[in-house]
């Protein structure tokens, strides 16, 4: 059962924090929304969740209309940022909670309970309260809890920014595993653009309460459809294209109607020997090494930055240095009508 | 860092001072009288038993303690259950509201006690508030006199004086349970009754305990409101303490019962103490 958001609008006094968001969300989908904070992410979850009503616009489950569902009679659970576990309740009592709420008492109870810890791996910890248990773990139990309720759509709100680099990859593998074994939707809502872009079958990319793009990871990096999208994923090098295809590096391949804006990543950029039609004289003012990749800066005789990304230790040019850029056709990426910057 | 820590070891020394001279030695001087006696008007300042002898033999004194327990024991709870309601019903509003209100309920704190009890008599006295109104409804034809100078004016008189303490303690732990922990109840299906008895009362009792330590202390050794609206029957163990320092001039047998309502308010306390600590507000392990 697909997940439909139609012209959904969410206004706090006279600020609309959300505006025209439509979208379908497929079922079994990893969906991320991602954004800046402000951009109205958590917003929309809420809005999903039942937590906050939309003031504009409808939310469709399947062939039901829920938008005025209150959340407690949606099919939905939420993973809470910062896991609002119970404190006052072991970790069975809080993964039980559900369960109880549904009717369920005894026997039945005590096996699918005792069943999900084990799953999440928190069986040793069974009896312990939500104080004495370590970011990871309360974390588990958050997402423990709402999987015992054989939900058909999790939404998840920012659910690893709480946890340090080494346990935030482990955390990534668990739910993608999970995703995969339990065929669920999960709603997932990031300001990690890594974390969205590596664990998401799709990426809704909201900037002030609107939409940006809606596509996969990869479409995303490769095509983005606005400059804040080829700006805010990964890094980019952006160039003004005026109506005949001109940039200040020289002419493009296909020239485009309007005003736009050509993009080229830093990898795609050649550095020394060139055959591109673009080109540019540069100097190199930064280098930053990344242990599998280097970070070069240059910058060009009008005083624009180049990004330019080398795997391993990059190139062999000195710091000040000039060399000459290549920025080939075929790695090019034209948003039209971006109009100037 | 040697100056440094001579003037700790000052404050330190200089804290524990006042607390000895101004709490500890009172306190100890006050057991000491409780092994005196009294002959002729006059202390005798000779150590014995027969105080506390007379304290537990004497069955007057049991009765009007077992009395006073009660009442205290009643007002508590009635103290705990409104305070309960007017702290939720306060902490429901919008936040300019929620604070007003807080403080408003604060104000009754800084006023003379001898002032509330006053204006508990104006309210249920012969000619008060009470009274006028039955009347004005046509429920009575004469204004009535058993509402002042009976136990009942005692409870409520105390409820009206001490229910702030549980209603400002219940806020507290209400205000501190986070919106999302709620929400999370609500999330997996729980209605508003669900979510007062498993998770509001329940992470709010340990705040609310402690205002229930405040009314069961306050009012179990409190002689001024059966003195004022209590009439004939208000004889309480404050009262009988008081009348022992104050009208009978028997000084040791009235350290000798103070002692005893000493250590039952440290039982109380400590069982409140315990009761506000749970063992999932700790970080240990199980």
């Amino acid at each position: 059962m697909d997940l439909i958001l139609d012209e959904l609008g969410k206004c706090y006094g006279s600020t609309w924090v959300l505006k025209q968001i439509n979208l379908t969300i497929g079922s079994g989908a990893f969906f991320s929304l991602l954004g800046a904070s402000g951009s109205g992410k958590t917003t929309l979850l809420k809005a999903i969740a039942g937590i906050e009503m939309p003031d504009q616009g409808r939310i469709v489950h399947g062939e039901t209309d829920i938008t005025s569902h209150p959340m407690e009679k949606r099919p939905f659970n939420t993973v809470f940022q910062g896991y609002a576990l119970f404190p006052h309740m072991t970790v069975f009592d809080n993964v039980a909670f559900g369960l109880r709420v549904k009717g369920q008492r005894g026997g039945v109870l005590k096996k699918s309970v005792t069943e999900m810890i084990d799953r999440v791996g928190l069986s040793d910890r069974i009896h312990a309260f939500p104080a004495q248990l370590s970011g990871g773990q309360k974390q588990r139990v958050a997402i423990a809890r709402v999987l015992v309720c054989e939900p058909r759509v999790i939404l998840l709100d920012e659910p690893l920014s709480a946890l340090d680099a080494v346990l935030r990859g482990q955390m990534q593998r668990f739910l993608k595993e999970l995703h995969r074994d339990l065929g669920l939707t999960f709603v997932f809502v990031t300001h990690d653009q890594d974390e969205a872009i590596s664990l998401s079958d799709r990426i809704c990319i909201l900037n002030q309460g609107r939409i940006e793009q809606v596509d996969t990871p990869d479409a995303l990096y490769h095509a983005p459809r606005t400059t804040f999208v080829a700006e805010f994923i990964g890094l980019n090098n952006l160039f003004q294209m005026d109506d005949n295809g001109d940039t200040e590096f020289g002419r493009a391949a296909t020239p485009h109607s309007g005003s736009n804006v050509l993009t080229i990543r830093p990898e795609s950029v050649q550095v020394g020997e060139t055959h591109a039609r673009l080109k540019s004289r540069a100097v190199l003012t930064d280098r930053r090494f990344h242990g599998d990749n280097t970070l070069l800066t240059f910058r060009t005789a009008t005083g624009r930055e180049i990004l330019v990304r080398r795997p391993g230790r990059g190139d062999t040019i000195e710091l000040g240095e000039e060399t000459i850029l290549g920025f080939p056709d075929c790695d090019c990426t034209v948003i039209p009508g971006a109009g100037p910057r | 860092m040697t100056a440094h820590w001579f003037s700790v070891a000052i404050w330190r020394v200089s804290i524990w001072a006042f607390l000895l001279m101004a709490v500890l030695i009172p306190i100890a001087a006050f057991l000491v009288y409780g092994f005196f006696g009294v002959e002729g008007g006059s202390i005798v300042h000779a150590l014995s038993l027969d105080n506390y002898v007379e304290v537990a033999s004497d069955p007057v004194y049991r009765k009007v303690l077992g009395k006073t327990l009660r009442i205290a024991v009643e007002v508590s709870i009635l103290c705990f259950v409104t305070g309960y309601i007017v702290a939720v019903f306060i902490n429901r509003q919008r936040p300019a509201l929620k604070y007003t209100l807080i403080f408003a309920v604060a104000i009754p704190l800084m006023m003379s006690y001898v002032i509330k009890i006053y204006s508990m008599r104006g309210l249920l006295g012969h000619t008060g508030f009470l009274n006028q109104f039955l009347i004005w409804i046509g429920l009575i034809d004469e204004p009535l006199s058993v509402f002042l100078f009976n136990l009942t004016a005692v409870r409520m008189t105390l409820v009206f004086a001490l229910v702030p303490f549980s209603i400002l303690t219940t806020f507290v732990g209400l205000e501190r349970i986070p919106d999302a922990t709620i929400n999370a109840a609500r999330d997996l299906g729980a209605g508003p009754i669900r979510i007062f008895w498993t998770i509001v009362l329940p992470l709010s009792f340990p705040s609310a305990v402690v205002g229930v330590m405040f009314t069961f202390v306050l009012s179990v050794g409190d002689f001024l409101a059966p003195e004022l609206v209590g009439g004939v029957n208000g004889l309480t163990y404050g009262r009988l303490i008081f009348s022992q320092f104050g009208i009978a001039f028997n000084w040791p047998l009235g350290a000798a019962l103070s002692l005893v309502l000493m250590v039952l308010s440290f039982a109380v306390i400590a069982v409140a103490g315990k009761l506000s600590n749970p063992r999932w507000l700790r970080r240990e392990g199980p």
